[in-house]
């Protein structure tokens, strides 16, 4: 497919930089993990704060949620790198700047994610729980987040995936990664194969997780009850 | 020495920032169309009865929502040079955000197409009314209904896209943010500027889809 | 002359290799009332799905007030034309009103103006008790007059043919009076009409003659009396025998 899309005379050109393309999507991968582990202990601690009694943490989280939705991630991006340095004297690289603006960005969805798990888990759980003198926090680990898994975690699966894709608007700030790899190749060998292989290699760690997303969801679907053991 | 946070950066550079969100509407506006256009297309493909069309219809929905939309504006701006074309900035942006976008259209589409049901399109052949009545009176308005919430949110996130024109300096509202953070060194204020000028126009657009969405189908309450 | 207004000749039609219609013939002349019985899953609704042409079947003939379906063929919207059907499920259109679902075949179909299929639409309101609903989405009424609203859809066609596949089966039974009134009135206006029900009375009183189904192939036929009253075959006993 690569060869009729680009030409042989190209795939020549693009063919001693596959190995550098290789390490730039180790890089992506590296930081949207990293961010997505982030992302889960936002989601997490600000999921469950969504879904306490307590008003005023619930409207914060909120605000949260539907601010990262509406604003473009190149923007949160850019206020990170370039605007928090400025205000509070800190100063980020590249890395650091896309990492914290991807945990951010994954965090905000994670949270919805987290949420609609654990209100997935009826009330009579909770009930139950209680009846048997189960507290809050024993109740949230042993009954509630091993069902909540079932929501939640297919919906990760989605949101590494964003990550990876987001992860490209990095390249903006200058943090050499996939496509700021290939780019940077194409600017000296003047062809698009490296974009192409690029795409490639996106879609490939793209669609294998999102082939294990599926995977996932189907067997939590059929397995239920046993997941809810787990 | 001018202060670190300065809101009123928002009035002195007005003109600005009210065209850069004029050009970013009017970006969304051209790639959501174009979206449609693609989309209406990929599901076409996608559920021709023709193997190789349904297998490129498919492909082409799985690469793109498998790929990051920034890698289509460079392709699209900087790469096909090569094979002669050559697309100004604001049409790069259009047709990459387009293509995109139109992935996730054929899979709204479609999702909609088959919520139709069975029963309505039978009766539509009853009564004979042809296919192609039957589409545009009786499923295309049932479609609509099914697919509006989830097009709203793609026209969202189209709308969240565009700010990555500004790469290829297509003067939308992140361009010009820049431009006026790069001028007076206060990013921290401008972005959050930038930030809240998005926010508002997702809020409106979010408010008009809904109250659309009662105008329209408000009534229709179950389906038979 | 009477021709038939339906000629059903040893129609089959195969899943696979089960056959849901075993080679049915019939026929069915201008005026009459046909009450087809039998258990579900006996092959009643596929066979007037044949007659539309809305399925296909594997052989045999199907003629519709003269013109031969052909469920592919040209002359199928014609046939279409001519038989009206009223579903068990009703299928208004959920996001028109009830005026809208009867005016839009004559508008499209017939290509009548508004004017005509507004006056038409209203006459059939009228007509099934329903004059004051016109304005009303389906989901804002109640299953029986959601189904008059759908005979009242059928009948905009002016259709020579009624197919009706188990109109009442999906309504409440407080409902089921005012559904077989409307019927019973087209049947006495001379309506050719067929009829796959489990209503016995509406049979007895209204059909002309009584079919029983099982199985794709017809067990048994007569006038209702006597097969209600004497039925031949110990299947169509057992199954008379259950619905009363």
């Amino acid at each position: 497919m690569v060869r009729e899309v680009a030409g042989d005379g190209l795939m020549v050109a693009v063919a001693p930089y596959v190995g550098l393309l290789v390490r730039g999507a180790m890089i992506t991968l590296e930081v949207s993990a990293l961010a997505l582990a982030l992302s889960l202990v936002i989601g997490v601690v600000v999921g469950m704060v969504a879904t306490s009694r307590f008003r005023l943490p619930q409207a914060a989280a909120r605000v949260y949620v539907e601010l990262v939705r509406s604003v473009p991630l190149l923007v949160q991006l850019f206020f990170v790198y370039y605007g928090l340095p400025l205000m509070f004297r800190v100063n980020f690289s590249p890395y650091q700047a896309a990492t914290a603006a991807l945990s951010l960005y994954g965090g905000a969805y994670m949270v919805e994610a987290v949420r609609s798990g654990i209100q997935s888990v009826g009330r009579n759980q909770w009930e139950a729980a209680r009846a048997l003198g189960v507290g809050y926090w024993r109740t949230m680990a042993h009954v509630v987040a091993p069902q909540a898994i079932r929501v939640t975690l297919p919906a990760a699966v989605g949101i590494f995936i964003s990550l990876l894709k987001g992860s490209s608007v990095a390249s903006i700030i200058g943090f050499v990664e996939l496509l700021q790899t290939a780019v940077n190749i194409r600017n000296s060998i003047f062809s698009l194969s490296p974009l192409l292989v690029a795409g490639i290699l996106y879609f490939l760690m793209c669609y294998g997780l999102s082939r294990f997303g599926g995977r996932v969801e189907r067997r939590f679907r059929y397995g239920a009850v046993e997941a809810g053991r787990g | 020495m001018v202060s670190l946070f300065d809101p009123a950066l928002f009035w002195r550079y007005r003109h600005q920032l009210a065209a850069g969100a004029a050009t970013t509407l009017a970006l969304g506006a051209c790639a959501v169309a174009a979206s449609l256009v693609f989309g209406l297309c990929g599901w076409a493909l996608k559920t021709s009865r023709h193997r190789p069309l349904a297998w490129l219809g498919n492909t082409y929905v799985e690469a793109l929502r498998n790929t990051p939309d920034l890698l289509y504006i460079y392709g699209l701006y900087f790469g096909l040079t090569q094979v002669g074309v050559r697309f100004s900035a604001f049409t790069s942006a259009v047709l990459a955000l387009g293509i995109q976008g139109g992935a996730y259209v054929a899979e709204i589409v479609r999702g909609a197409f088959t919520a139709v049901t069975r029963d309505q399109r039978l009766a539509a052949r009853a009564l004979g009314l042809r296919p192609w009545h039957s589409l545009v009176h009786v499923e295309l308005p049932q479609m609509l209904r099914v697919a509006f919430p989830a097009l709203g949110n793609q026209v969202i996130s189209t709308l969240l896209g565009t700010a990555l024109a500004s790469v290829i300096a297509v003067p939308e509202l992140t361009y010009q943010s820049q431009i006026v953070g790069d001028a007076t060194y206060q990013y921290f204020s401008i972005f959050a500027v930038d930030a809240v000028i998005y926010l508002v126009l997702v809020q409106i657009l979010t408010r008009l889809f809904h109250f659309v969405e009662h105008v329209w189908f408000g009534k229709w309450r179950g389906t038979v | 002359m009477t021709a038939e207004m339906l000629t059903i000749d040893s129609v089959v039609k195969r899943y696979g290799a089960r056959a849901v219609l075993n080679g049915i013939s019939f026929r069915v002349m201008p005026g009459e009332v046909l009450v087809i019985l039998g258990p579900s899953g006996g092959g009643k609704s596929t066979l007037l799905r044949c007659i539309n042409g809305l399925e296909d079947f594997s052989s045999g003939r199907i003629v519709v007030d003269g013109l031969t379906v052909h469920p592919h063929g040209a002359d199928i919207w014609e046939v279409r034309k001519r038989a009206g059907m009223i579903f068990q499920h009703f299928n208004l259109f959920p996001h028109l009103t009830a005026r809208q679902n009867i005016e839009l075949a004559p508008r499209v179909v017939l290509r009548l103006s508004p004017a005509e299929s507004r006056e038409r639409a209203e006459a059939l309101l009228a007509r099934v008790g329903l004059s004051d609903f016109g304005r009303q989405y389906p989901g804002q009424l109640s299953g029986g007059q959601q189904q008059r609203v759908a005979i009242a859809r059928a009948l905009a066609m002016q259709p020579k043919l009624m197919l009706f596949d188990e109109p009442t089966s999906a309504l409440d039974p407080e409902t089921v009076g005012e559904v077989l009134a409307v019927m019973k009135e087209l049947a006495t206006g001379g309506m050719t009409m067929i009829v796959v029900t489990h209503e016995l009375n509406f049979a007895k009183e209204v059909g002309d003659r009584i079919m029983f189904m099982d199985a794709g192939v017809v067990v048994e036929e007569g006038p209702p009396g006597e097969l209600l009253s004497r039925p031949q075959n110990p299947r169509t006993r057992q199954f008379i025998q259950a619905v009363l």
